[in-house]
């Protein structure tokens, strides 16, 4: 029970603080480690190892320095200041733990644990001694830095960071006090904020972070959510309800979904997602498959098998999400991937030596010039862990199931993987989207431009890839079999082949800017399918070749006007004067 | 107000009665499907092991599998004796990695939950 006081009264402290802190940003640091330091010391000496006392006296003090906070109107005061954290900024807590042992996580932000009472030790890898801090010590963890830590069970600290503090946090505890008071919940969300959130979210993924650093949205902006009912399009949605509110982002939201048709499947999760746009007051918009392509995806899994039907369930996604988008007069789509699943198709891409997907796979925004609509992912820099905690919490209304026609394969084993790393070292997800980063600026733009007309309308072609996340299954299969389109339609481009030597001047044009540079060269290689006038490297589009070969073998063709292969192959003219009737049109 | 203070059952010793105890034991994100498509499942454990230990995470995943689980796929759920990764374990809604994960002594009236991150979202 002292513990829960002594964490309500902080954390209203802090969030108070934050209030005062949050209209003067640029004045953020204005405590001294030092001087809080020779706080903690005194207060140390004027109470001992009444932790209450400790603490009070801290926060008396603070809050003679910092009048702009409202100590004495506790509850009220963090029930208004929902707004939650900004940018660069500044948070006090008090971290308790019985027996807690973990790692610090890598802090964007360098972290001061004045222990208050205890004793904290910390093992940097390499060392054989623990480093010891008593009652009265500053630890000081450096940004960057991971240690391994313990802190005894009667052990308290005033934390003081300096850096990038994830705006979740606050969210976590305002709405605790907000809408339910409820302790052992708040409780368990301090000691799990301890260790996820302190050390896993201050590593630079915030959410709000995320969104003002690569400026993902402008004021008034209509964003579709595509919504799957699983458990990160549920936590996007929610997340970017909550901070659009909050930050007045201006943003207008509404969910998007597609309809498979997957029966006992889609249908199921569909619910999920109406439920869900009546919780979040958003609009739903869904799109079936049958009413594009003519074919639910049991008519196609009934027509093709089990084998390789994701491939067609992917193609047909990505367009579908874009027509949906259309439809409402939507201009960008968000979607749900989280840190894993970017690991995860950075790792796909690197194994398969593929560079141009390599390179786009990892930005936040990807547009494609041929198409107006913009996909990006804000939960890029989230852990699935977290996001799956976050559900929890929150108690989310989301759906999990299993795809019912996706074995596991090449997308599995990766996922595997990057599981398998994790468990050894948490960071390791991230580290690899960084890396995925890193190597996506180097490679040459031409490079990137390449394939990216394919990249773009296949980006999400993975399974189940841009919407329901895991379930990729047939993922070798359909691999070989990109791998195979994309060789035979490398001979029907015309693409311009870098030449060897220039490589590396190329290289040096290119290291300024990763993202823009794309776009010069992707009119070379973007074209409009002459069908459907869908985005495509290729006269006719993926989407549009995979439905011809499902309505060859119907015997009532349903849609699509039938061009013979033939005609295809010698009608370049008439692809110019399609491509020409789009652009003006 | 404060009914279960998760830290409180920590403090209680192994010198109390050796009577089996009960906990809840939770399956979500999926996971629920391999065990009869039920979430909660109340577990009984004994209170001391052949080798005088208390049980444990390590004791509860053998239990489950053997006395719990009906679905085939036991490696869904387990992998090399441990929590198959992707797979993560609160106790009392903390995550496990702060309570000594597998090692955990299990206290009767604890909460733990499994939640799959493996599933489409």
């Amino acid at each position: 029970m002292r513990t829960l006081t002594l964490l309500a009264t902080l954390l209203a402290f802090l969030a108070g603080l934050y209030n005062y802190f949050d209209s003067r940003l640029e004045q953020f640091y204005i405590f001294e480690p030092g001087q809080l330091h020779d706080l903690s010391q005194r207060a140390i000496a004027a109470h001992g190892n009444d932790t209450r006392a400790v603490v009070n006296y801290i926060v008396s003090e603070l809050d003679e320095k910092t009048p702009g906070s409202h100590l004495n109107k506790e509850e009220e005061w963090v029930f208004n200041n929902a707004g939650g954290a900004m940018g660069a900024m500044y948070i006090i807590h008090a971290r308790t733990a019985i027996g807690t042992e973990g790692h610090t996580g890598r802090h964007t932000a360098d972290d001061y644990f004045n222990i208050l009472q205890g004793t904290q030790l910390a093992y940097v890898p390499g060392s054989y001694e623990p480093e010891v801090y008593p009652q009265g010590s500053v630890h000081h963890l450096p940004r960057g830095q991971v240690k391994q830590y313990k802190m005894d069970a009667s052990c308290f600290a005033l934390e003081y960071a300096r850096g990038w503090i994830p705006p979740m946090l606050f969210f976590g505890y305002a709405d605790t006090f907000s809408s339910t008071l409820d302790f052992p919940t708040l409780w368990a969300t301090s000691r799990i904020t301890g260790r996820e959130m302190i050390a896993n979210l201050l590593k630079g993924k915030m959410f709000h972070e995320t969104i003002t650093t690569s400026s993902l949205f402008y004021p008034g902006e209509r964003v579709a959510i595509g919504a799957s009912g699983g458990k990160d399009s549920t936590v996007l949605a929610s997340v970017l309800k909550t901070l659009n509110e909050r930050y007045n982002y201006g943003l207008q939201l509404c969910l998007l979904s597609i309809d498979e048709g997957i029966k006992g499947y889609r249908d199921d999760s569909l619910e999920t997602v109406k439920r869900n746009a009546e919780q979040y007051d958003m609009p739903l918009e869904i799109v079936g498959y049958d009413e594009l392509y003519g074919w639910t995806m049991d008519q196609v899994v009934a027509q093709v098998g089990k084998k390789g039907n994701c491939t067609y369930c992917g193609v047909f996604r990505r367009q579908a999400l874009d027509r949906g988008a259309a439809r409402l007069g939507i201009k960008h789509v968000v979607t749900g991937h989280n840190a894993d699943d970017v690991a995860e198709t950075v790792m796909m891409n690197l194994l398969r030596g593929d560079l141009p997907r390599l390179s786009r796979g990892t930005s936040i925004v990807t547009d494609s010039a041929a198409s107006d609509i913009k996909r990006s992912k804000p939960l890029k820099y989230a852990y699935e862990k977290e996001i799956v905690l976050y559900a929890h919490h929150k108690q989310l209304d989301y759906f999990s199931t299993e795809c019912i026609y996706s074995p596991e394969a090449f997308r599995g084993s990766a996922r595997t993987l990057i599981k398998d790393l994790e468990k050894i070292r948490p960071s390791s997800i991230l580290d690899i989207v960084k890396s995925g980063e890193d190597m996506a600026e180097l490679v040459p733009a031409e490079v990137k431009g390449k394939s990216c007309a394919r990249a773009a309308a296949e980006e999400s072609a993975g399974g189940c890839g841009s919407q329901n996340g895991r379930s990729r299954g047939g993922e070798m299969a359909e691999m070989e079999k990109k791998l195979a389109d994309d060789e035979a339609a490398e001979s029907m481009e015309t693409e311009i082949k870098l030449p060897e030597q220039s490589e590396s001047l190329t290289r040096k044009q290119n290291k300024g800017g990763k993202g823009p540079s794309q776009k010069t060269i992707k009119t070379q290689t973007m074209g409009k399918c002459e069908r459907c006038g869908y985005i495509s490297s290729q006269k006719v589009c993926k989407a549009c070749a995979l439905l011809e070969g499902l309505n060859k073998n119907r015997p009532k063709t349903a849609i699509e006007v039938g061009v013979s292969l033939e005609d295809e192959e010698s009608s370049s003219t008439l692809m110019r004067q399609m491509e020409k009737a789009q652009l003006g049109g | 107000m404060m009914t279960t203070d998760p830290g409180a059952s920590l403090h209680t010793t192994g010198m109390e009665a050796l009577s089996p105890f009960s906990i809840a034991v939770e399956f979500t994100g999926g996971l629920e499907m391999l065990f009869s498509n039920k979430h909660k499942h109340s577990v009984t454990l004994p209170a001391q092991l052949n080798d005088g230990g208390r049980p444990n995470i390590s004791f509860l995943l053998e239990h489950l599998v053997e006395n719990v689980m009906k679905d085939e796929r036991k490696e869904l759920f387990i992998l090399e004796g441990n929590v198959r990764p992707g797979i993560l374990v609160l106790i009392n809604d903390a995550d496990w990695e702060l309570e000594g994960e597998e090692n955990y002594e299990l206290q009767p009236g604890d909460n733990i939950v499994f939640v799959s991150t493996l599933h489409g979202g």
